[in-house]
């Protein structure tokens, strides 16, 4: 915790962001968006928040950002919606009124590495005294979150596969992401997913059913010139030129 | 006065922050701006946690030998906190950007005041050729029998019909469960189910010809 | 625009093939290593995520795919959840409470270091976890259907 690079990364998040939201060209923006992770990364690391700041450095200014671009590849890369004037004339009051009121809650908040915060005499004592004795962890986060708090922990690991589940709800058609191994090359009539009678028409198989959708193929990645012309079913996608 | 900023700056900063953040969810048109506004804010309360752990002399929570006395490490509870909150941050950009991806898929764009505008009824439907065309598999895993449902439901990819149109090609595309499959043979199918289905507004833009066309110029390993 | 697929510089090619093994090496080093030091499931899940993301974006699909076919992402993100719900259960096979593993008796094992093993299951399951949410949401997002 030293004050000058505490106050020097502040400068470059607020700068990196600023910028992210300003530039017109999404890639841009969203590299912008990645070193910003990266600098908050390092603000943790330089408050001793070690556990955090891997994680921001991973997630934050690496898989984001690769979701990111990914998105932005599949849709448009120039951001130019224009800006509406009237929209920022109501805006800018309600933000004016939120950093205000933000203002005013945080003089009570206590002073900076105030040893004596209400935050640090709380739980977290008992967590770092008995830690090493209860569960021989050295690492007081790690035991933290997988045995005492690993209810939470178990929450939050159902939001990701939720999420997951719910990314491809929206985008994936039926047996596209499929949940099994599936059989490799050839052609196969019982694998056509044209005329599978048993799978209901309605239910898009997502993955989250375990089972292996009998329709389930692994799509061809890349567009195959003769496609048109094989635009029947029981065409294995697989079998590429 | 040195003083006081010393104690505080924190909290100002992350206050910055987080107003840039808000003023990119509000005010932004772009819908990939406004995520990436959500993505500043929750990454400036991530840092209010943090911050707010810390202790004078205290050292990252990882217990050396058996000095287990509180005072030498800083509070682990936010660290862990933060952690999952940092991991479900992701997961909600993951289904954001995919909600975009579906977005544009159906409207063309991701203006948000055009989208509004179109759901509401207020825009013709009508818009110029798609950006996005079916891909090859689409077809290649088309079925016969199904020409008619999934006709409709390219129609519904190819154009926002109508006040209820866009719910409805949307909708249709959702129960259908198999998007864009017309094979060849059932291009006929196309045009006509998705004037049927979306309120008679416009027909779809280009058959599946056209989008076939659209492919072969495109051609295998086409990277940019 | 394509995201994945080859690179067309062979530079990055080969830098990301000779890389992507080491990250992902790294992150099982970050999940194992958790009790020690920072990292844990959540990091190591995501280094490994990360590992698996590089080839695609950068080898021949046919490689990238067959390395990480597209079933891992689903597969391994409900072995892991299911892996951490199991750990939860054991406990009350034996009368305790739902993922308080110290109870769980193990003979000639302290209850400190069942906690321990636990905990290190748990681990495991959420790196699991997190790995196929993290290549299942990137696979979803680079369907080919998206990038005409």
């Amino acid at each position: 915790m030293i004050v000058a690079l505490d106050v020097i990364l502040f400068l470059i998040l607020l700068a990196t962001a600023v910028l992210a939201l300003q530039v017109k060209d999404l890639l841009a923006a969203v590299s912008l968006l990645a070193g910003y992770s990266l600098f908050a990364a390092l603000l943790f690391a330089g408050v001793s928040a070690v556990d955090v700041a891997l994680v921001e450095a991973a997630l934050g200014a690496g898989v984001t950002g690769v979701l990111f671009i990914a998105a932005i590849l599949a849709t448009a890369r120039r951001s130019d919606a224009p800006s509406d004037r009237r929209r920022r004339l109501i805006v800018l009051p309600l933000i004016v009124a939120f950093v205000a009121l933000m203002l005013f809650a945080s003089t009570g908040l206590p002073d900076r590495g105030d040893p004596d915060a209400p935050a640090q005499l709380g739980v977290s004592q008992t967590y770092l005294t008995d830690s090493l004795a209860d569960t021989e962890t050295p690492n007081v986060v790690t035991s933290l979150l997988a045995d005492y708090r690993s209810l939470d922990t178990l929450g939050e690991t159902m939001v990701i596969v939720t999420a997951a589940l719910s990314a491809a709800l929206v985008l994936a058609r039926r047996g596209e992401i499929p949940v099994w191994p599936q059989r490799r090359g050839g052609t196969d009539p019982g694998d056509d997913g044209g005329t599978d009678p048993a799978a209901p028409a309605g239910t898009p198989v997502t993955g989250s059913s375990g089972t292996a959708d009998p329709g389930g193929h692994v799509t061809t990645s890349s567009p195959t010139p003769d496609a048109p012309t094989e635009a029947h079913g029981g065409t294995d996608p697989e079998e590429r030129p | 006065m040195i003083e006081l900023f010393l104690a505080r700056y924190v909290y100002l900063f992350v206050l910055m922050l987080l107003a840039i953040g808000l003023y990119g969810v509000l005010a932004k048109g772009d819908l990939v701006k406004k995520v990436i506004g959500l993505t500043i804010f929750s990454t400036a309360i991530y840092i209010f946690f943090i911050e707010g752990s810390l202790q004078e002399g205290a050292t990252a929570p990882v217990i050396e030998g058996d000095q287990t006395d509180p005072s030498l490490y800083v509070d682990p509870l936010p660290h862990l906190l933060i952690l999952t909150a940092i991991v479900v941050g992701v997961g909600v950009v993951g289904v954001a950007l995919s909600l975009l991806v579906r977005l544009y898929r159906a409207h063309g764009t991701l203006d948000e005041a055009v989208i509004a505008r179109r759901i509401a009824g207020r825009e013709d439907p009508a818009r110029p050729a798609s950006p996005h065309d079916d891909g090859p598999e689409g077809e290649q895993r088309g079925r016969g029998s199904d020409g008619g449902r999934s006709g409709a439901d390219s129609g519904g990819h190819e154009e926002a019909s109508g006040d209820s149109g866009a719910g409805h090609g949307q909708a249709s595309g959702d129960s259908g469960g198999g998007h864009g499959q017309a094979s060849g043979d059932s291009g006929g199918g196309h045009g006509q189910a998705s004037g049927g289905s979306g309120g008679g507004h416009g027909q779809a833009s280009g058959g599946s010809d056209g989008d076939r066309d659209d492919d072969d110029r495109d051609g295998p390993g086409g990277r940019a | 625009m394509m995201m994945t697929g080859a690179y067309p510089s062979v530079v990055v090619r080969v830098t990301c093939a000779l890389l992507s093994p080491f990250i992902a090496m790294f992150g099982l080093y970050i999940i194992a290593h958790g009790h020690y030091g920072p990292g844990g499931g959540f990091a190591g899940g995501v280094f490994v995520a990360a590992g698996a993301i590089l080839p695609r974006l950068t080898l021949p699909e046919e490689l990238s795919y067959s390395l990480f076919p597209r079933w891992i992402g689903p597969a391994t993100g409900g072995v892991g959840l299911l892996l951490f719900l199991l750990v939860g259960l054991a406990p009350m096979l034996v009368g305790a409470e739902f993922l308080d593993y110290g109870a769980v008796e193990i003979a000639g094992m302290a209850a400190s270091r069942v906690r321990y093993l636990g905990i290190l299951v748990v681990e495991v399951g959420v790196g699991l976890a997190v790995f196929g949410a993290m290549l299942m949401i990137f696979d979803v997002l680079t369907l080919r259907d998206d990038d005409a």
